[in-house]
């Protein structure tokens, strides 16, 4: 049903990470000629009529706990193609690779800015785990850059939000049909429906909490009218997009897409935890909310201000039950990351968001 | 009984010293986890000069809702329940929860974030 629930702890941790660290320089610690010969056999596999590619492990992009992403050189004809392989373990359970791909590759035929996939598999026999490779798109990721980019460029926030609207609409404009069978669907009876109850099986796996008590009665009084379902990314936001100086140059990491509501990525891309400080910018900290809705509204797609302000509720619920999950993870010693320990002093910073998304009228 | 520098000015000068000497010297793909370990050590700073009163004020407000008394953590759960099976169910009631559980989480906000909530959603509720 929900395409979240397997994957709601291995993402998040991978998230926490971060993922957007630059090259390194020096690719990991071992096996780096298994993954190169590993990457160029699939590539030879996959277009077996081309010379065979070599290729050379560059650097790491960043190590989360489920994706490893990793920069490739690879070489054919004399030619070299910069790419970036992710890595993901089955045991993420993540949108497949191939699935993955496939979004990607329906997503680019709307006009979506994508990085292209040059090679997906889900058989772990080449490199160990399931992989997808794809042409590496040179610009910002981190967030506090791409803010900081903002800040020295009048005007350039406003287009980043413009063309996030933009790009969200074409996406949610494509045929659902269309979409590969393998990639879940969050539709039954309804989106909203459907996720306020993934939510309830989260929350009741924890601690119990009047904040999320309060969270969920909100949502069952308020589900907003379904719309038409369609692609949603899942995780499009301040830190899954690439910025180059005409701006946003790639949306990246689809492994969360599936067919939803379309307010559930605009309402993501508005959370303030991925404005990174800029409170007021309600767009990633880019720009303000009209920016997107215009954008949104001009390029064809329909703005429901309730579904937004709904799925924004939900939203922010769900991040602080996973900043639970992570913390749970580390006390239960299943990892002994840092990062994951902090996230138990970061719910507070969610519960304080909910609560003011839901706050009743003085 | 320690002796000087007392557990809080030990902290800080973790924290310091994480943030200095040791981010400047760390390799870039740990640096996250160097800023992360210095902000912990503040937050634990700040947690024991404010934890105490800040749990007494958490119980004080639980126990006010609830009508009786008991240990923070507990009464938390308790709310909890009692929200899930239906209780504080006209305006008013669950206003007054609202208030009271915002209320503790902005004094766990004074130990994890100070000043996150100074941010009011004024342009962004429903």
């Amino acid at each position: 049903m929900s395409p979240h629930p397997e994957r709601l702890a291995p993402d998040a941790v991978e998230l926490s990470a971060g993922r957007n660290g630059s090259p390194s320089g020096h690719g990991g610690p071992a096996g780096d000629a298994d993954l190169a010969a590993g990457v160029a056999r699939a590539l030879a596999d996959a277009d077996p009529a081309a010379p065979p590619p070599t290729v050379h492990v560059t650097g790491v992009a960043s190590a989360g706990a489920t994706r490893r992403t990793v920069f490739v050189d690879i070489v054919r004809d004399g030619s070299t193609t910069e790419a970036v392989a992710q890595l993901a373990p089955a045991l993420a359970r993540s949108l497949s690779p191939t699935a993955e791909a496939a979004c990607v590759r329906q997503a680019a035929t709307a006009g979506v800015p994508v990085a292209e996939p040059l090679v997906a598999t889900d058989d772990a026999g080449y490199v160990g785990v399931p992989f997808l490779v794809s042409r590496r798109v040179r610009g910002l990721t981190v967030p506090r850059q791409i803010l900081r980019a903002i800040a020295d460029r009048p005007g350039f926030g406003t287009t980043l939000a413009r063309q996030c609207g933009k790009t969200l609409a074409a996406l949610h404009g494509l045929d659902p049909a269309e979409v590969p069978d393998d990639v879940s669907r969050l539709v039954d009876p309804t989106p909203t429906v459907a996720y306020a109850e993934h939510l309830r099986l989260v929350a009741a796996s924890l601690a119990p909490s009047p904040v999320m008590a309060l969270g969920q009665r909100w949502l069952a009084r308020n589900h907003p009218e379904a719309a038409k379902p369609c692609l949603v990314h899942g995780d499009m936001r301040n830190g899954n997009l690439i910025v180059d100086d005409d701006g946003v140059a790639a949306v990246v990491d689809w492994e969360l897409a599936h067919v939803g509501d379309p307010m559930e990525d605009l309402a993501w891309l508005c959370l303030r935890c991925w404005r990174f400080r800029a409170d007021h910018l309600e767009v990633g900290g880019f720009a303000s909310l009209t920016e997107l809705s215009d954008a949104y509204e001009e390029a064809g797609g329909t703005w429901r201000a309730d579904a937004f302000h709904w799925w924004k509720v939900a939203r922010t619920m769900w991040w602080c039950l996973v900043l639970q999950l992570q913390a749970e993870a580390f006390v239960a010693s299943m990892s002994s990351s840092l990062v994951l320990a902090a996230s138990g002093r970061r719910v507070a910073e969610m519960e304080y968001d909910l609560l003011m998304l839901i706050r009743p009228d003085d | 009984m320690q002796d000087s520098p007392d557990a809080a000015r030990l902290l800080g000068a973790v924290a310091d010293t994480l943030e200095a000497e040791i981010l400047a010297a760390t390799d870039p793909s740990v640096r996250h986890e160097v800023r992360v370990a210095a902000n912990l050590c503040r937050i634990v700073q700040r947690e024991m000069a404010l934890e105490g009163e800040a749990d007494r004020n958490a119980e004080g407000r639980l126990a006010a809702l609830l009508g009786h008394g008991g240990s923070s953590r507990r009464l938390w759960a308790e709310l909890a329940g009692e929200l899930e099976a239906g209780a504080f169910a006209d305006a008013g009631e669950e206003g007054a929860v609202h208030a009271a559980v915002l209320a503790i989480v902005a004094d766990k906000l004074a130990v994890a974030k100070p000043g996150y909530d100074s941010y009011d959603f004024a342009a962004e509720r429903s």
